[in-house]
């Protein structure tokens, strides 16, 4: 039965969700029907066959969506920018935005930064890419 | 299939109220369910008890049913504890319909309850954070004010919804609420001063978003030919459910499209037969997405039709005549219920002044979670008042 190569899997603690040195994310990717996840899976979402495998996505993408938020949460000081990013070749992922005007129109193009410190909260932003919108 | 009835509903009023404990709220709305049901304690056979945080901020994290019901001496029946985040109301009452469906029982409580007030708001936040999967979310500074947010922003940028229609439909709902005794919010405001409120996730502000509340609602489902009450009565037409998926940014049908199309379809019915309803908005202009998720108007016309007037009370379809979420309360586990007791007495001609004409078919949509670019879950109910208006 095919399905039980999802027993074999590496728990979710061990697989790797980022490449600091090439500054991306790194998820799954199912070699069946080519759907993506962040982080990676052991069974595909869209063929439900285990066939992920672990993909690096691209550090660019567009903001599809982004708002500036004004309540403190534990940690973090407001006002601060979330936002709704579809990497190139990747998911759409949900993480905080730096450095864009809070009034700019979707979408924007923007690239990923991963901190290097694996305490850091966030661990990884987007910021928009150099010549894109400000 | 067994024709399934609202037999009775009932509320503790939403708010703030520090001095009634997990089993006051609820007590309250078992209590006036099963009089307004005309049944004891002692006829309900089975209970779908819904809560979302009583373990993170009361510290009863198992058994919350069988902890508030003793109060009410509801003991030796089957309970089953639901959570759905905030469609878990709306989860305990689709298994009360199921159960009675399947025969298993003939007289069903569906009870939801939720204290969101605690001494530390920050706990509140966090527990509803966890509303999404932490594992990947956490520690971003998620809230739901964000979420919806992030859904309107693009259709700001596009231009098919107006900061000004953004206010206009709060204006509605606050409206609704100040008519609504059961309602946490019961102030009127203007479009200019729901826009000059505190900014919370741009673009909403305080006055467009639900709050922390506590509460309860319970309905009682019931056999149809088992009561006979003489009043008019209530069946349940349709109970539909889906739960979220991962999004990839391409557009889809939502959660509530889906489920809303299962529900059309169980009841042999569509969106133009719907005379009142009550959706899930958290935040007051979410509303306007849900008019085109459930077919109330084409895919980027909601703006026209709440410019319209037509979802006020008094119009073709009235939407959340109780004020809704963000001005009745959105107590997390108890919203689902409060959206049924609602059009129940919306259907039976007992709203009040929030009575919205004489409606035969409600629609109840409710959702919950967050799994980064859609909803984790969905339930849509359609209610008929199967006794003509006279």
């Amino acid at each position: 039965m095919e399905l039980e190569a999802a027993l074999n899997v590496a728990p979710t603690a061990d697989r790797t969700r980022f490449d600091v040195a090439a500054g991306c994310l790194v998820g799954s990717r199912c070699a069946n029907c080519n759907a993506v996840s962040w982080p990676g899976r052991a069974v595909c979402h869209g063929c439900g066959l285990p066939r992920m495998a672990e993909a690096a996505f691209a550090p660019t993408g567009q903001l599809e969506s982004h708002t500036t938020v004004w309540v403190a949460r534990a940690g973090i000081e407001p006002p601060y920018m979330l936002g709704q990013v579809k990497l190139d070749d990747g998911p759409l992922i949900f993480g905080h935005v730096r450095g864009l005007d809070g009034e700019a129109r979707v979408p924007v193009p923007v690239r990923i930064t991963i901190a290097a410190d694996e305490n850091a909260a966030p661990r990884f932003w987007f910021e928009p890419e150099q010549g894109g919108h400000r | 299939m067994t024709d399934v009835v609202v037999a009775g509903i009932g509320m503790h009023p939403f708010g703030r109220y520090p001095e009634a404990s997990l089993k006051d709220l609820s007590r309250v709305a078992v209590i006036r369910a099963l009089d307004d049901a005309g049944l004891g304690v002692k006829d309900v056979e089975a209970v779908y008890s819904a809560n979302a945080m009583a373990g993170l901020l009361q510290g009863q994290e198992q058994i919350r049913g069988q902890s508030v019901l003793r109060e009410v001496g509801l003991e030796r029946v089957p309970v089953v504890n639901v959570e759905n985040a905030c469609a878990s109301g709306s989860t305990a009452f689709r298994e009360a319909v199921i159960a009675v469906r399947a025969g298993a029982a003939d007289v069903v409580l569906a009870l939801g309850f939720e204290k969101m007030f605690v001494a530390d708001r920050d706990r509140s936040l966090q527990a509803l954070e966890s509303a999404a999967d932490l594992d990947v979310v956490g520690g971003q500074g998620l809230q739901f004010t964000a979420v919806y947010a992030l859904r309107l922003r693009k259709r700001l940028d596009e231009g098919s919804i107006t900061l000004e229609d953004l206010a206009d439909v709060s204006v509605k709902s606050h409206h609704n609420g100040s008519l609504n005794p059961n309602a946490q919010f019961r102030d009127e405001f203007t479009r200019e001063e729901i826009l000059a409120s505190r900014p919370i996730a741009h673009p909403l502000t305080l006055l467009m978003c639900s709050s922390i509340c506590d509460g309860a609602a319970a309905a009682i489902v019931a056999r149809a030919d088992g009561l006979e009450s003489g009043r008019p009565r209530v069946a349940v037409r349709a109970s539909a459910a889906t739960s979220g998926f991962t999004s990839d940014g391409t557009p889809e049908p939502s959660v509530s499209a889906v489920a809303v199309a299962k529900a059309y379809e169980e009841a042999g019915i569509g969106p133009d037969d719907v005379d009142v309803a009550e959706v899930h908005d958290a935040m007051a202009p979410g509303e306007l997405l849900y008019y085109e998720h459930l077919g109330f108007c084409e895919h980027g016309a909601a703006a026209e039709l709440l410019r319209s007037g037509e979802t006020q009370i008094g119009g073709r379809i009235a939407v959340n005549p109780s004020g809704g979420l963000s001005s009745r309360g959105h107590p997390v586990g108890a919203t689902g219920l409060a959206q049924i007791a609602e059009l129940t007495w919306q259907l039976r001609g007992e709203a009040g002044e929030r009575q919205a004409g004489t409606p035969r078919i409600a629609l109840a949509q409710n959702s919950g979670g967050w799994l980064e670019g859609e909803s984790a879950s969905c339930n849509v109910h359609l209610l008929e008042r199967a006794t003509p208006w006279s």
